[in-house]
């Protein structure tokens, strides 16, 4: 299955946009792991920017910067949202609070909990009746859900948008389910080829082998290894570096190879 | 769209489990909500699967015991499911074969559980304390595919309440691309504190039984069920006559979204009807067509007010319509998989189920809303499912013939 990718957005620890990450993985900028700014996104109206969690804001800044890239309205795309851990911080919030003498739930933690909460708010901040599915797989949420958002940009014959992130889950919950860094990645993925970005996507059969982020600064292999989101940091090296690249991603008992090749212009 | 089939399907819920018991359930008109008891205090009513604890968890599995998964467990084992995938199996392969599950909270009660057993707030959990295998998302299909030994791709739907419908389209993707031949679709969502305590705090859990469409109707009572189908292209293989459980064509899918609110649906249902809208067009049907919808109807203000609006402005008082979470409660992001099974019932005994518990209509509504079972000729199933998020998705069955 081939898929061009027509926008890319990315945010992340010491990740400020596309911009800043295409440089840091050229090797042209240092990576500071210790800073995360995200600015409430411009697309969200007031009163949803207000109630937006840290993770809300990762993954609608990483869809905004891909629309803007691919030059596409937001409104009119069907989108794929696909995270392993959802909103921990919320979920670790709700789980303290259930164990509390009073056992009461917030109103709107509880209904910012659902795993399609991004999804929901990025629809509401552009007004958009398009489709929204939001996906998760653990450490395999990658491998699962690009091939989906591909089978569906080309089954429904149109371009979609998929964001993959995820954040470390804080208090008990963190502790048996440990994410390194927050890190959230957006593609416009484009079922018509044309685009100078390919990627061609294979599920096999069998395991894979190999370290698919060995050519990673260390501390963005850190991140790869401890994000599920961000073992897609390998992919965006070899688009930051304009080189094509293979890379499998193991998917229960079989894997998922992408090819991106790299038209020439 | 690629032509598709059921050829086997179950499900459990309060209603009953299995196909046989759920009809009986209906056609009966049993009363299956109880009180609250689940937890202390408790709110309102709601749909408890019986004999979940004392269900046998295959030991060989024991790691993914919760009690989400032991609901999938007992639907898996319910009307010959599993020797129908072991046929389908022996056809395509087990690596030919995708597992999409929905579900919104897994099986976050075991962490719920051992949150309060923790000695201190934010004190670690124990090592092995099984979060992948329980309320990770991934611990549905995982355990669903361990169970059948299937290998195809595997994928978890969370899409709040519409998760379990919403699987059949992102099932009818991967089929279309070829990346498998058939597609174990469906979703289990299990009672636990963090749903029923989240829905009394934003005050949408009935006191009395739920009753969706009355005029009096005051909220929602809280389910819990699971459900299968296999889903596979028609022609893909030689079949039998009969479904295993039950079988349905699926004609036409829709979904998209209200853009409106988190977790107020869009009151002009413009969203629920483009849904509503895509599928009927996905299916090639005119909305007369349609010989019976059932709802989402949850029994909230909001929901049903929403969704008498969107399938008048499609079908007028064309078309009888009902909810039938007075008797199950509502599943959440079972609710789909649940209710395509008691689409199939309808189409089977030519039977259009009624809003259990629901005395009068709301008087504002325009549908033509069963307050009594009717028998009818019937063909075509809408079956509509909506969720927080603003999240809508609509599937159109037929018999399968």
């Amino acid at each position: 299955m081939i898929i061009s990718i027509d926008g890319i957005g990315c945010w992340g620890e010491g990740l400020h946009g596309w911009k800043e990450t295409e440089a840091i993985l050229r090797g042209q900028a240092q990576h500071d792991r210790t800073s995360l700014k995200l600015p409430p996104p411009e697309s969200l109206p007031a009163n949803e920017r207000r109630r937006a969690s840290q993770v809300i804001r990762l993954a609608i800044l990483c869809a905004e910067e891909a629309c803007q890239q691919a030059g596409c309205h937001a409104g009119e795309l069907p989108a794929i949202f696909a995270s392993s851990n959802g909103d921990g911080y919320i979920i670790n919030r709700i789980l303290d609070s259930l164990a509390s003498p009073a056992g009461a739930v917030s109103p709107s933690l509880f209904h910012n909990s659902v795993h399609n909460a991004p999804a929901g708010y990025w629809m509401i901040s552009h007004k958009s009746h398009q489709p929204a599915v939001s996906l998760g797989l653990h450490d395999e949420t990658l491998a699962a859900t690009l091939l989906k958002a591909a089978a569906e940009a080309h089954v429904e014959e149109r371009p979609v948008l998929f964001c993959v992130y995820d954040a470390p889950i804080p208090g008990s919950l963190g502790t048996v389910r440990r994410t390194g860094a927050s890190f959230g990645c957006a593609f416009i993925l484009n079922p018509t080829p044309g685009s100078v970005r390919q990627l061609a996507l294979s599920f096999k059969e069998g395991q894979c082998t190999g370290n698919p982020f060995a050519s990673l600064p260390e501390s963005l292999a850190d991140m790869a290894r401890h994000n599920p989101a961000a073992q897609i940091l390998p992919l965006l090296q070899a688009i930051a570096q304009r080189k094509n690249h293979t890379v499998s991603l193991p998917y229960g008992a079989n894997h998922l190879t992408i090819d991106l090749t790299h038209a020439h212009s | 769209m690629t032509d598709l089939l059921i050829t086997a399907g179950t499900a459990v819920s309060a209603m009953g489990r299995g196909i046989d018991a759920t009809r009986t359930c209906l056609l009966e008109q049993h009363q299956t909500l109880q009180p609250d008891t689940f937890q202390s205090p408790g709110h309102g009513y709601i749909g408890r699967v019986t004999g979940v604890e004392a269900h046998p968890f295959p030991t060989s599995l024991a790691r993914f015991d919760c009690r989400n998964n032991r609901l999938a467990d007992m639907a898996l084992t319910t009307d010959g499911f599993m020797e129908a995938v072991l046929e389908a199996k022996a056809y395509y392969g087990h690596h030919r074969i995708a597992v999409i599950m929905g579900t919104s909270t897994s099986g976050i009660l075991t962490t719920e559980e051992a949150y309060a057993a923790r000695p201190c707030k934010d004190a670690p959990l124990p090592p092995d304390f099984p979060y992948k295998d329980t309320q990770d998302l991934s611990s549905l299909p995982h355990y669903v595919a361990a169970r059948l030994n299937i290998t195809g791709p595997a994928l978890t739907i969370s899409n709040a309440c519409a998760s379990s419908t919403r699987a059949f389209v992102d099932a009818a993707h991967l089929i279309a691309a070829g990346l498998c031949d058939a597609a174990i679709v469906g979703g289990a969502d299990s009672l636990c504190r963090m749903t029923l305590q989240g829905f009394a705090s934003l005050g949408l859990v009935s006191a009395t039984p739920t009753r969706p469409c009355d005029a009096e109707r005051s909220g929602i009572s809280i389910g819990e069920a699971a459900g299968f189908v296999l889903l596979e292209r028609n022609n893909g293989r030689p079949r039998s006559a009969k479904p295993t459980g039950y079988g349905l064509r699926l004609l036409g899918y829709g979904a998209s979204s209200d853009g409106h609110h988190m977790s107020s649906p869009d009151p002009t249902g413009s969203g629920a009807a483009l849904a509503m809208k895509k599928a009927l067009d996905r299916a090639s049907l005119p909305p007369e067509a349609i010989d019976y919808i059932n709802m989402h109807g949850t029994g909230t203000q909001a929901n049903d007010q929403m969704e008498d609006r969107a399938m008048a402005s499609l079908f007028g008082r064309s078309v009888p319509c009902s909810s039938t979470k007075g008797w199950s409660g509502h599943t959440l992001g079972a609710s789909g998989i649940l209710e395509s099974m008691i689409c199939a019932i309808a189409i089977q005994n030519q039977y259009l189920p009624h809003c259990m518990n629901s005395q009068t209509v709301d008087p504002l509504f325009q549908s033509d809303i069963l307050l009594e079972p009717r028998h009818g000729a019937l063909n075509y199933v809408m079956n509509n499912s909506f969720g927080f998020g603003g999240t809508n998705s609509s599937l159109i069955f037929g018999p399968l013939t």
